[in-house]
């Protein structure tokens, strides 16, 4: 027998769903939730870091950046080369990361950062309040002996708020990578199960990779690929604006987009 | 990602009154949907080939609304130390009769509570189903329902008035 109390239940849950409005369902349906797209604003992500996408041979289907009040709004702790992670913090971040992912195959860490690849080629990055993931679909292709696959992205929103990355599969015998940015300086690579990762904070390019292997070193360059300047954001406007680049199968370099992503500051 | 797109227009609606439902806040609801939702892209390969992608993407959904509530509870234990209030301090004067009522007494409720409930009552699912969303037994679920609607039998009755006191 249905009780009283349960008839009553749905019927103030359906009364309560119904004051969904309409605009808000239209705006998750107008978010691209594809390839290099931006996030849209949200309250908590509002004056926060723009969207990341990743993994240029193996295709990005999303990104996602959640900043939480405590979030350090420039990336504080960071350090141009891989640290040794504290107890936890890679079962943290892979608590924040993984849910039906599997296991990483390679943990970057940077201080309180920890960024991650997975087998499919998304990735994650994860500390200070900050998680930004990037999706991957399929297994990137096996590079050369010797090189590495030159994957990266960089995105920005209009607060000012920036991070690049790059990351890809690297040859056989490749056993390390520095990255030289367009300012001159290098930041170095955390290699492993056949990947490498860098990233940093703001939207300095990636010049050239600096592959060591057993006999020596090589240099690789990136695409400077014409980057095409973004759509200016409207005043007023919350924007995410980035760029990707892959010398792999899906070739993307040069490619630039803006997604205007929510309406004056403090409102929705 | 066409699918993917149709996926996204048929179950949005859903998807943002459950969270809304149990986050009790819309925008709260709409963070939590588009985050669900660029979770499920980033996997679509392999969720789209599941045989019920929505309750995967339903389950995602709750375990980041659950999630988020324990952060925000956490939040505010630290910002008003001592100051829980009795989950049932309300106007003792107020009669608890009505619909809206109602709704105040589910506002209430702990997170995980009314989860349980907008599963098994806004969303219809079984309780198994409802188990698997929420990653614990079915056993455990029939007893969370029962005590959430114990609860609101309890906030819904009405509350006698208290005798003066006789001490002089």
């Amino acid at each position: 027998m249905t009780d009283l109390l349960e008839d009553d239940l749905r019927e103030a849950f359906a009364d309560r769903a119904a004051r969904i409005t309409p605009e808000a369902s239209a705006r998750l349906r107008a978010v691209d939730y594809h390839p290099r797209s931006g996030r849209l604003s949200s309250r908590r992500a509002r004056s926060a870091l723009g969207a990341l996408g990743l993994s240029g041979a193996a295709a990005v289907v999303g990104a996602v950046v959640l900043l939480g009040s405590n979030a350090a709004p420039a990336f504080a702790g960071w350090t141009s080369s891989p640290t040794t992670p504290l107890p936890g913090q890679l079962a943290a971040a892979q608590q924040h990361c993984t849910a039906g992912s599997g296991t990483p195959v390679l943990t970057d860490t940077r201080g309180p950062y920890t960024a991650s690849i997975y087998a499919d080629g998304a990735t994650c990055l994860q500390g200070n309040g900050i998680e930004i993931s990037g999706g991957g679909a399929g297994n990137a292709a096996d590079a050369t002996a010797g090189t590495i696959e030159l994957n990266g992205a960089g995105e920005s929103d209009s607060d000012g708020h920036a991070l690049t990355m790059v990351d890809g599969r690297i040859g056989s015998g490749v056993t390390g990578v520095t990255i030289t940015r367009s300012d001159g300086s290098s930041v170095q690579a955390t290699v492993k199960n056949g990947w490498y990762l860098a990233w940093w904070p703001g939207s300095e390019r990636a010049v050239t990779a600096h592959v060591a292997n057993g006999k020596g070193a090589s240099a690789q360059s990136f695409p400077t690929g014409a980057q095409q300047p973004s759509p200016a954001c409207p005043t007023g406007a919350h924007c995410t604006s980035g760029y990707g680049f892959a010398t792999g199968s899906a070739h993307r370099a040069g490619q630039s987009s803006v997604r205007v992503t929510g309406g004056s500051a403090g409102g929705r | 990602m066409a699918d993917f797109d149709k996926f996204v227009a048929a179950h949005v609606d859903d998807l943002l009154r459950t969270a809304y439902l149990i986050v009790w806040d819309e925008g709260e609801a709409e963070d939590l949907v588009q985050e669900c939702l660029l979770k499920v892209a980033r996997r679509w390969p392999r969720v789209r080939r599941m045989e019920q992608p929505k309750a995967y993407a339903r389950r995602i959904l709750v375990n980041l609304a659950l999630d988020d509530a324990r952060r925000r509870a956490r939040r505010r234990r630290e910002l008003e130390p001592g100051d829980a209030t009795s989950l049932w301090a309300v106007d003792p004067l107020q009669a608890l009769e009505t619909r809206a009522e109602l709704l105040q007494a589910l506002g209430q409720l702990h997170e995980r509570q009314r989860a349980v409930l907008v599963l098994r009552y806004f969303n219809d699912l079984p309780e198994a189903q409802v188990a698997e969303v929420l990653g614990c037994s079915p056993g455990t679920v029939k007893s969370s329902a029962s005590r959430g609607l114990a609860r609101l039998r309890e906030a819904l009755q009405p509350v006698p008035l208290q005798p003066r006191s006789t001490e002089t």
